[in-house]
C-alpha cells in the first residue's frame, strides 16, 4: 500500500505506507484517517527536503521502532553516529537545518537526533568566532560583555 | 518561515541582525537539543558566540540534563535527592556524595536516612528545583531574598515558588523559550553543576593518563573509604559528557575502580577466611560505597558452607520411612509414624545457620544494603528448594501418602523458619516480603500438592467403598440390628464419641483412635460377650509387656474422660502402639480406654444384651494397619459394645464404619491442608478451593457411590417384597429400609459434625453460593429424597402386609362366635398382629428423619389404614356378641393411631370405632338412629357407608326392612 505526500510547492510523492509511516505525524494520521487515497499535505515541508526525508525513511523502513525513553537518554553523545547517517547529513547547512525542522515537525525522531548530532559535531571544538562563522552568526555581543561572559565560562573550559 | 523566531525578541531587544542571515535559525527547543550533545568544555565558546546562544547554554534545562547523567534527579521521583547533601555537609566537598543512581545511601557515611526521607516529603513538589537552585545561587543572587530562608529547606522551597509562576501558569502548554527564560533567574543547576565540576574536574582530567597512581589514589590513599567514594563519586560525574576525549578517560577511570574493587574483594575475602569481622566490615563498607558491593555480598553469600558444603540429604526421611516399615508389624505399631526427623534437623541447622549470619551481617553490612534478605533468599532458592524438590520427589516415588504428609510437613518447618527469620535479633527480613519469598519459592510444589491431595482423596474414597462394597458382597450372614430400645441412646452416644475423636488434634486424634481400637478388638476375641467390656479390662493388665512403664504415667489423665487424651500428648504417642489386632500389644490403652467406656451409659444395656457378640469380621477389618483406616474404629472404642454393634450391620446396605472411614480420610487430608490456611493471595485462594474440592469429594462420593445405590437397593427391594407371614418380627425388607433411614440419619449427623468441627474453620457457614455449602446442601437433599421414595414405597408395603395379615389370620368365627362360645374382650388375633407390625416398623422411624417427613408418613399411613380397615371389615359377618370383639379390634387400632400422635387421624378412627355400636344395639329402631346420627361419625362416614357396614350384622336380614324402610323414604324425599 502506498500514499501519497504533497509538499508545500504541491509536488506528489508515492511513498510506500510503512516507508511514510516512519514519521509519526503521518502514522497517527493514517491511523486517525483510515483507509483513504487523498493525498497528505505536508504545508511544511518543501519537495527538496521531502526528498531527502524520503530517502532517510526508506533506508530505515525496517529499523525497529523506539522507545521513547531511551532517546531521551542524557548520556547521549554526538560521535556515535551510523556510517550512512554520517553520509546522508553531508549537505549544506541550509538542508541540515531544514532536515532538522522537518523531522521536529513529522516526528521523526531518530533522523531529529541524527540532526541534531550533527550540529553538534560541527559546534565541537571550536570558538567562538569559529562558531559564528561556521553557522553566519552576527556577534551581539560588546567586547565587554563577551569578556564577562568568557570569565563567568572559564572553569568549564578543558584546559 | 514561522518557526524562525529570536530569542531577543522575548528580552524586548531588537537585533534584526540574526534575520539576514540565510540559514533558518532552529527554534530553541532544537538548538538545546544540539547543544545537549556537546561535551562541557565546547560549551563556553558556544555562550560567547551570539546571544542568542549564550541565553541557552545558560539555561537550567541543560544543565539539569548533565546533572541528571551522573544521578541527580530532576524530574519525578528522583527530584530531591540531592538537596540535603548541601545542608548536612556544609560544604561542596560532600555535593555528590549520595545520590549515584544504582547506590543508596548508607547511615555508614553519616548521611542521615531519616532526615533524608523528611527532605524528601518537605520538597516534594516540582518548586524543590527552585528550593535546590535558590540554596546553590544564594551567593551571586542575594536579590532573590534567599538569605534569611537558606538555611531552611521548606520556607527556601515557598520563596522560590514565588519567583516561579511568572512563567509556569498552569494548564498552559511550557513554551520551551519562556521556560528557559523562566530558569534563567536562577541558574541553579549550572552553578550546582560548577560547584561538583571544580571539585571534580581535577580528579577525572587526570584520568588522562592511564596510571593506577591517579590522584585520586595520591590524595586519598591512606583512607581506602575516601578512595572508594572518591572514585564512585568520579564514575557518576562521568556519566556527563565532560570533555571532548570522555571516552577514553572514563575507560581509564572504570579500569582503576575495577582494579580498586578487586583489591578490596581480595582483602574482604582474606577477612572473612579469617573471620574477621571488623576487617570485613571496613571492605564492605568500602565497597557499598564504591558500587553498592553487589559483588561484595555475592562472594559472602557464595563463601558460606551451608551452599556447598552441608551433609543433609533428603533421602534420610526415606530412609527412616523404610527402616520404619521394615520393622515388624507389631513393633512398627509401637513407634510414631516417622515425623521425617532428618527434615527436621536440616531445618533447625538451616534456623541456626541463619541465626549465626544474621548477627555477622549486622556487623559487616549496614541494613540498607539487605544482606539478610539476600542471604535468606538464596537459603531459600537453593538450598531449602533443593532438599525438598528432592524430597517430595522422592516421597512421591515411593508412597503417596508420604508425599502427602511430606509437603505439609515442610511447610510447617518453613513457616517456623520464616518467623525465626522475621524475629531475628538484631536485624531481621520484614514478613511480607519473606512471606512472598516463601510463597515463590513453595508455590510450584504446592500446586502440584493441593492436585494430589484431591485426586489422592477421591481415590481412596472410591477405593473404600469398592473394597466395602465387595466385602458385603462375600458375606451373606444375617443382619443384625440395633436394639430398638437403645437406638436412640446409641446413635447419641456414637455422635458424642465421634465429636470427641474429630475434634481432637492433628495427630494425637490419630493415634489416640488407632489405640482405642485395639481396645474394641482386645474386647472381641473374648469368649463371653456378656462381660465383654470387664474382660477387656482384664485382658489388658495381663496382656500388657511392653509398655507397662507408661502405664503408671499414662493412664492417670486419660482415665477422667474420652477427650483427656488430648492433652497427654505422651500418652497419645504411646497409644498408637495398640494400632489394631495385635491384642497383646494394647496394655496402657485399653486399659485406660476401657475405663472411659465402662462409664458410658450404654453399656449396662449392652452388656446384658447377649445378642451382641462382637463379631470376628470387625476384628479382622480393624486390624488393618492402615493408620488411616483404624482411625474410624477410634470412635468405635468412645462406646466399645456398641460400636461392635455398628459393624454387626455391616451387611446392612449403608456402612456408619464406612462413612466414618471415609470422614477420618477426608479429615486427614483436611488437616494436611490447614497446613496453608495461613497462605494468602492466589495460592491461599487455590488451597481454599481444594479444601472445598475436597470436601466436595467427600460428599460426592459417599453421596453417589455409597447412599445413593444403597437407597435403590432397599427401594428395589422393597418393590419386589410380597406379604408373607412372619410372626413377631418385621417385614425384612422394611425393616432393611428402616435401619437404612437409621444409618442414613446417622451418617448424615457425622457429616454436620464433621462439617461444623472441621469444613466451619476453612469457609463462611452463611455463604449460600459456597460450593461447599452447595454441595452439602445436595448431600442432605439426596437422603431426604432416597427416605422419601423409600417411605413411599414402605407405605405400600406395610399396608399390603396389614391386609394380609387380615386377611389370612381374621378367623370368620372371630366375630361371629358360635353360639355359647365364651368370647374374651380383647383384641382377635390378625388385629394385634397387624397392630404389632405396625408399631415394631412406625417405632423404628422416630427420631431417624425429620419429623416433616415422619408426620407426612404416619398420616398417609394411617388413611390408607383406614381405607384398608373398612374395607377388610366389610368382609364380615359381626354377630351381637362379636360385636363386643370387634369394639376391642377397634379400639385396639384407635390407640395404634393415637400413639402415632397424629391428631388429623383420630375422628378417622374415632368414627370407626363408633361403627361397633352398630352391632351391639338390639333394637333395630335404635340402629336406624344410630345410623341417621351424623354427628356421631364426625362426618367422616356417610349413612350409605354406614349401612353398608350395618348389613354385616349377622341379624341384618332380619332387621333389613325396618331399618331401611327409613332409608328408602329418606332417599325418596
Amino acid at each position: 500500500m502506498t500514499v501519497i505526500l504533497v509538499s508545500s510547492d504541491n509536488q506528489d510523492f508515492k511513498v510506500d505506507k510503512e516507508v511514510a509511516e516512519r514519521s509519526i505525524l503521518i502514522k497517527n494520521m493514517l491511523e486517525d484517517v483510515g483507509e483513504s487515497d487523498s493525498p497528505i499535505p505536508l504545508p511544511n515541508v518543501t519537495s527538496a527536503v521531502l526528498t531527502k526525508v524520503i530517502e532517510y525513511c526508506e533506508h530505515h523502513r525496517n529499523d525497529p521502532v523506539q522507545v521513547p525513553e531511551e532517546t531521551d537518554d542524557p548520556r547521549k553523545r554526538s560521535n556515535d553516529i551510523e556510517e550512512w547517517d554520517m553520509k546522508f547529513m553531508q549537505v549544506d547547512q541550509e538542508m541540515l537545518f531544514e532536515i532538522i525542522l522537518a523531522a521536529n515537525y513529522l516526528d521523526i525522531k531518530p533522523l531529529l537526533d541524527v540532526g541534531c548530532k550533527t550540529v553538534a559535531n560541527i559546534i565541537k571544538g571550536k570558538t567562538p568566532e569559529e562558531i559564528r562563522k561556521a553557522f553566519n552568526i552576527v556577534n551581539d555581543f560588546t567586547p565587554e560583555e563577551e569578556a564577562q561572559i568568557k570569565k563567568e565560562n572559564e572553569w568549564a573550559e578543558d584546559r | 518561515m514561522e518557526l524562525m523566531f529570536d530569542v531577543d525578541d522575548y528580552d524586548g531587544r531588537s537585533s534584526t541582525d540574526d534575520i539576514t542571515t540565510s540559514v533558518p535559525v532552529l527554534p530553541p527547543n532544537l538548538l538545546l537539543k544540539c547543544l545537549l550533545y556537546l561535551p562541557v568544555s565546547s560549551l563556553p565558546a558556544v555562550a560567547q558566540a551570539c546571544r542568542r546562544l549564550k541565553v541557552i547554554v545558560y539555561s537550567d534545562e541543560l544543565w539539569e540534563s548533565k546533572l541528571q547523567a551522573m544521578g541527580f534527579g530532576f524530574r519525578g521521583k528522583k527530584k530531591s535527592n540531592y538537596d540535603d547533601d548541601d545542608d548536612d555537609g556544609g560544604g561542596g566537598a560532600s555535593l555528590l556524595d549520595g545520590p549515584i543512581d544504582s547506590l543508596p545511601r548508607f547511615p555508614v557515611h553519616g548521611a542521615n536516612i531519616s532526615e533524608m526521607t523528611r527532605k524528601r516529603i518537605s520538597a516534594n513538589t516540582s518548586e524543590a528545583i527552585g528550593a535546590v537552585n535558590g540554596r546553590m545561587s544564594l551567593s551571586n543572587l542575594s536579590e532573590e531574598g534567599f538569605r534569611s530562608s537558606a538555611e531552611d529547606d521548606p520556607a527556601n522551597a515557598s520563596s522560590s515558588t514565588s519567583a516561579k509562576p511568572r512563567f509556569q501558569i498552569p494548564g498552559l502548554p511550557g513554551d520551551p523559550y519562556s521556560m528557559i527564560q523562566g530558569r534563567k533567574a536562577n541558574q541553579g543547576a549550572r552553578e550546582q553543576f560548577r560547584t561538583i565540576y571544580k571539585e571534580l574536574w581535577p580528579y577525572y582530567v587526570d584520568f588522562r593518563q592511564a596510571n593506577k597512581d591517579s590522584k585520586v589514589i595520591q590524595e586519598f590513599g591512606s583512607s581506602v573509604l575516601d578512595v572508594a567514594r572518591m572514585l564512585a563519586r568520579l564514575l557518576a560525574f562521568s556519566k556527563a559528557p565532560l570533555a571532548a576525549d570522555s571516552d577514553q578517560i572514563n575507560e581509564n577511570l572504570q579500569g582503576t575502580c575495577e582494579y580498586f574493587e578487586n583489591r578490596c574483594l581480595h582483602l574482604f575475602e582474606v577477612a572473612y577466611d579469617l573471620r574477621d569481622i571488623s576487617e570485613m566490615a571496613k571492605f564492605a563498607g568500602v565497597l557499598l560505597d564504591l558500587n553498592g558491593a553487589q559483588a561484595c555480598i555475592q562472594i559472602f553469600i557464595q563463601k558460606n558452607g551451608i551452599f556447598f558444603d552441608n551433609n543433609y540429604e533428603a533421602g534420610e526421611n526415606l530412609k527412616q520411612y523404610e527402616m520404619w516399615l521394615s520393622q515388624p508389624v507389631v513393633v512398627r505399631e509401637n513407634m510414631a509414624y516417622p515425623e521425617f526427623t532428618p527434615m527436621r534437623l536440616f531445618m533447625e541447622f538451616t534456623e541456626m545457620e541463619l541465626q549465626k549470619q544474621g548477627i555477622i551481617i549486622s556487623d559487616v553490612f549496614p541494613e540498607e544494603a539487605d544482606v539478610l534478605y539476600n542471604f535468606t533468599e538464596r537459603v531459600f532458592e537453593d538450598v531449602i528448594s533443593e532438599y525438598c524438590s528432592q524430597l517430595f520427589e522422592l516421597c512421591s516415588m515411593r508412597d503417596k501418602l508420604l508425599y502427602l504428609k511430606s509437603v505439609p510437613t515442610a511447610y510447617r518447618y518453613l513457616e517456623h523458619l520464616e518467623n525465626t527469620v522475621i524475629d531475628m535479633k538484631p536485624i531481621n527480613v520484614p514478613r511480607y516480603r519473606i512471606e512472598k519469598l516463601l510463597a515463590r519459592v513453595f508455590a510450584p510444589w504446592l500446586e502440584r500438592y493441593l492436585k494430589q491431595e484431591l485426586d489422592w482423596v477421591q481415590k481412596s474414597c472410591k477405593d473404600q467403598i469398592d473394597k466395602y462394597e465387595r466385602q458385603r458382597e462375600s458375606r451373606n450372614t444375617e443382619p443384625k440390628r440395633m436394639n430398638p430400645r437403645n437406638r436412640e441412646v446409641f446413635k447419641r452416644n456414637f455422635l458424642k464419641g465421634f465429636r470427641n475423636v474429630i475434634t481432637l488434634p492433628y495427630k494425637i486424634s490419630s493415634s489416640i483412635v488407632a489405640g482405642v481400637t485395639a481396645v474394641s478388638t482386645s474386647a472381641s476375641p473374648s469368649p463371653a460377650p456378656s462381660v465383654t467390656t470387664p474382660t477387656a479390662a482384664a485382658v489388658a493388665p495381663t496382656t500388657s509387656n511392653t509398655s507397662v512403664s507408661e502405664a503408671s504415667a499414662a493412664p492417670a489423665p486419660a482415665v477422667g474422660a474420652t477427650t483427656t487424651p488430648t492433652k497427654n500428648k505422651r500418652f497419645s504417642m504411646r497409644s498408637i502402639t495398640s494400632l489394631s489386632g495385635s491384642s497383646s500389644s494394647s496394655s496402657t490403652t485399653s486399659a485406660t480406654t476401657v475405663t472411659a467406656t465402662s462409664s458410658a451409659p450404654v453399656t449396662p444395656t449392652t452388656i446384658s444384651n447377649p445378642a451382641f457378640v462382637p463379631d470376628r469380621k470387625s476384628i479382622s477389618l480393624a486390624s488393618d494397619a492402615d493408620s488411616v483406616r483404624s482411625a474410624p474404629g477410634g470412635v468405635e472404642q468412645q462406646q466399645v459394645v456398641t460400636a461392635q454393634e455398628v459393624q454387626e450391620e455391616m451387611n446392612s446396605l449403608l456402612s456408619v464404619e464406612l462413612a466414618l472411614h471415609l470422614i477420618h480420610l477426608d479429615k486427614d487430608a483436611l488437616q494436611r491442608l490447614a497446613a496453608f490456611a495461613g497462605l494468602g493471595g492466589v495460592l491461599g485462594g487455590r488451597v481454599q478451593k481444594t479444601i472445598e474440592l475436597v470436601f466436595i469429594a467427600l460428599l460426592r462420593s459417599m453421596g453417589n457411590q455409597h447412599i445413593k445405590p444403597g437407597f435403590a437397593t432397599a427401594i428395589q427391594q422393597l418393590g419386589r417384597y410380597k406379604p408373607s407371614t412372619t410372626h413377631g418380627g418385621g417385614v425384612t425388607p422394611l425393616m432393611d429400609f428402616f435401619e437404612l433411614v437409621h444409618v442414613a440419619d446417622l451418617i448424615l449427623q457425622m457429616v454436620q459434625v464433621f462439617y461444623a468441627e472441621e469444613m466451619c474453620k476453612h469457609i463462611d457457614k452463611m455463604d449460600f453460593l459456597n460450593e461447599a455449602n452447595k454441595e452439602k446442601k445436595s448431600f442432605e437433599r439426596m437422603i431426604d429424597d432416597g427416605v422419601a421414595a423409600g417411605l413411599d414405597k414402605s407405605i405400600e408395603v406395610m399396608i399390603d402386609q396389614v391386609a394380609y395379615i387380615l386377611a389370612t389370620m381374621q378367623l370368620p368365627t372371630d366375630f361371629n362366635p358360635e353360639e355359647g362360645t365364651d368370647i374374651e374382650l380383647q383384641p382377635t388375633n390378625a388385629c394385634r398382629e397387624a397392630v404389632t407390625c405396625l408399631t415394631t416398623h412406625t417405632k423404628m422411624l422416630i427420631g431417624c428423619t425429620d419429623k416433616h417427613t415422619l408426620d407426612v408418613f404416619f398420616q398417609e399411613l394411617g388413611l390408607r389404614l383406614f381405607n384398608c380397615l373398612t374395607k377388610h371389615l366389610r368382609s364380615n359377618v359381626v354377630s351381637s356378641q362379636g360385636g363386643f370383639v370387634l369394639i376391642c379390634d377397634l379400639n385396639h387400632y384407635y390407640n395404634f393411631i393415637v400413639g402415632l400422635k397424629q391428631p388429623t387421624l383420630n375422628p378417622n378412627f374415632l368414627a370407626l370405632k363408633e361403627l361397633g355400636n352398630l352391632f351391639i344395639i338390639q333394637s333395630p329402631s335404635d340402629l336406624k338412629q344410630l345410623i341417621h346420627d351424623m354427628e356421631r361419625f364426625g362426618g367422616i362416614l356417610r349413612v350409605e357407608d354406614v349401612f353398608e357396614f350395618a348389613e354385616m350384622r349377622s341379624d341384618w336380614k332380619s332387621i333389613q326392612r325396618i331399618v331401611e324402610r327409613d332409608r328408602l323414604e329418606c332417599s325418596i324425599m
